[in-house]
């Protein structure tokens, strides 16, 4: 995945390693950190393949930039893509589902103790995620990641709530 | 008697109703503390109490026992007539369905508790200019509600609310009438709004709108279950979203 978000920056234009770097923290909205080494070890698969090209822009008095550009078969492989159905995976291996299935087998601990630990980190995330969305600076294609990830901590309190609902004492 | 800083506080608040099945507590022995320039949500499920609660410290509702204070007035000791004067002055209230006035002009809207407590027009024009710019509606002053979004009327509900500088700003589901994007728009304008030094004091069960606040108080059943603090905003952002990273 994060080959062909490298790709599609590419298509943007032309750019060099740490711009590329930066470039893709900002449109993930700072939710996925790289470092530098990840960005030069797919680089370089990536040129290998022959979806991405360096070239040498000469600069005065200093030696030339390396930047690397998408090659025509690399324009095509991020159509083949982007074209493609994404692949829809309904996730439930999260720790805290995983967690909750195990108290109420092994009946170990309080799950409303459980419930309410998730709870307070989800309200945490949801105020960090929220605070972004309304940043002024946000772009719109990172502001609709960021509505992709406030849609899903919301849908995972409301099955917090859900859990509490089943699993405390009856009076 | 009242914690000087507080800008809102319950004491052993109850509100009961007699029903088939005997007396209910819809707001059981609550005591809460909201300090002067404080934003702090209130959310539980649906029958928990929270909009009673709501009503019981905006004046709207009298409490069975129990007291509340704002800004430093303990409403059960004020007749009717005191009580109405410290809603209108002290307090400003924004519902879920907005209740603007369909007749007035948005601005109005904004001027009527205003108009209502007889100040003069002067007084007020500006401060009404100044909260529609504010909320991001200046250019509608002369629409009717009837021609603004969901979104938009809300804002003029919040900016109408302020008019007369309460000391709290209460709001029940204050984004229960409008789509996701909108209410992201109305949550940033009640952050810009508490950012400016006005406490604010909310009842929702929109996560997001919670998550702006300080504090967030979990009602159950009548009373306050838990009560969880917030980091402040502005702190470093952390990665909080987990994607596979498999390249």
């Amino acid at each position: 995945m994060l080959k062909y978000l490298l790709l599609a920056l590419l298509a943007e234009r032309a750019r060099h390693g740490y711009e590329l770097k930066t470039a893709f923290e900002e449109l993930l909205g700072g939710t996925w950190p790289l470092n530098i080494g990840q960005i030069y070890t797919t680089l370089a698969r990536l040129e290998q393949d022959g979806l991405v090209e360096v070239r040498l822009v000469p600069q005065e008095l200093l030696p030339d930039r390396k930047v690397h550009a998408l090659t025509e078969t690399g324009t095509k492989e991020l159509e083949r893509w982007l074209t493609e159905d994404a692949d829809v995976q309904v996730r439930l291996r999260d720790d805290f589902y995983l967690k909750i299935l195990a108290q109420s087998a092994a009946g170990v601990g309080d799950p409303i103790a459980l419930i309410w630990g998730q709870r307070e980190a989800f309200f945490r995330a949801l105020a960090d995620l929220a605070g972004q969305r309304s940043s002024d600076t946000t772009r719109p294609a990172t502001a609709l990641l960021l509505d992709a990830a406030i849609l899903r901590v919301e849908a995972d309190l409301k099955w917090l709530d859900l859990a509490e609902q089943q699993l405390k004492p009856r009076p | 008697m009242t914690d000087i800083d507080a800008a809102l506080t319950a004491t052993a608040l109850t509100k009961s109703y007699r029903t088939e099945a005997g007396t209910v507590d819809a707001v059981a022995a609550v005591d809460l503390t909201v300090a002067t320039g404080e934003f702090v949500a209130v959310m539980g499920p649906s029958g928990c109490g929270k909009s009673t609660l709501l009503h019981l410290l905006a004046g709207i509702a009298r409490p069975t026992s129990g007291h509340v204070t704002v800004a430093g007035r303990d409403l059960a000791t004020l007749t009717d007539n005191e009580l109405a004067g410290v809603r209108r002055h002290h307090v400003g209230v924004v519902f879920q369905a907005f209740n603007l006035v369909p007749v007035l002009s948005v601005a109005e809207n904004v001027a009527l508790p205003a108009l209502i407590a007889g100040l003069d027009r002067a007084t007020y024009r500006d401060r009404v200019h100044e909260l529609l710019a504010a909320v991001g509606l200046a250019t509608h002053a002369d629409k009717r509600p009837g021609q603004l979004s969901g979104g938009e009327q809300q804002r003029v509900a919040i900016a109408r609310a302020l008019v007369l500088q309460p000391d709290v700003l209460l709001a029940d589901e204050p984004t229960g009438n409008v789509d996701t994007g909108t209410s992201l728009e109305i949550l940033g304008l009640f952050r810009r709004v508490h950012g400016a030094g006005q406490t604010v004091f909310l009842v929702t069960h929109d996560a997001k709108i919670a998550g702006a606040a300080q504090r967030i108080l979990h009602m159950r059943d009548g009373r306050i279950d838990r009560e969880q603090r917030l980091p402040d905003r502005g702190a470093a952002a952390r990665p909080i979203v987990d994607f596979d990273d498999d390249t």
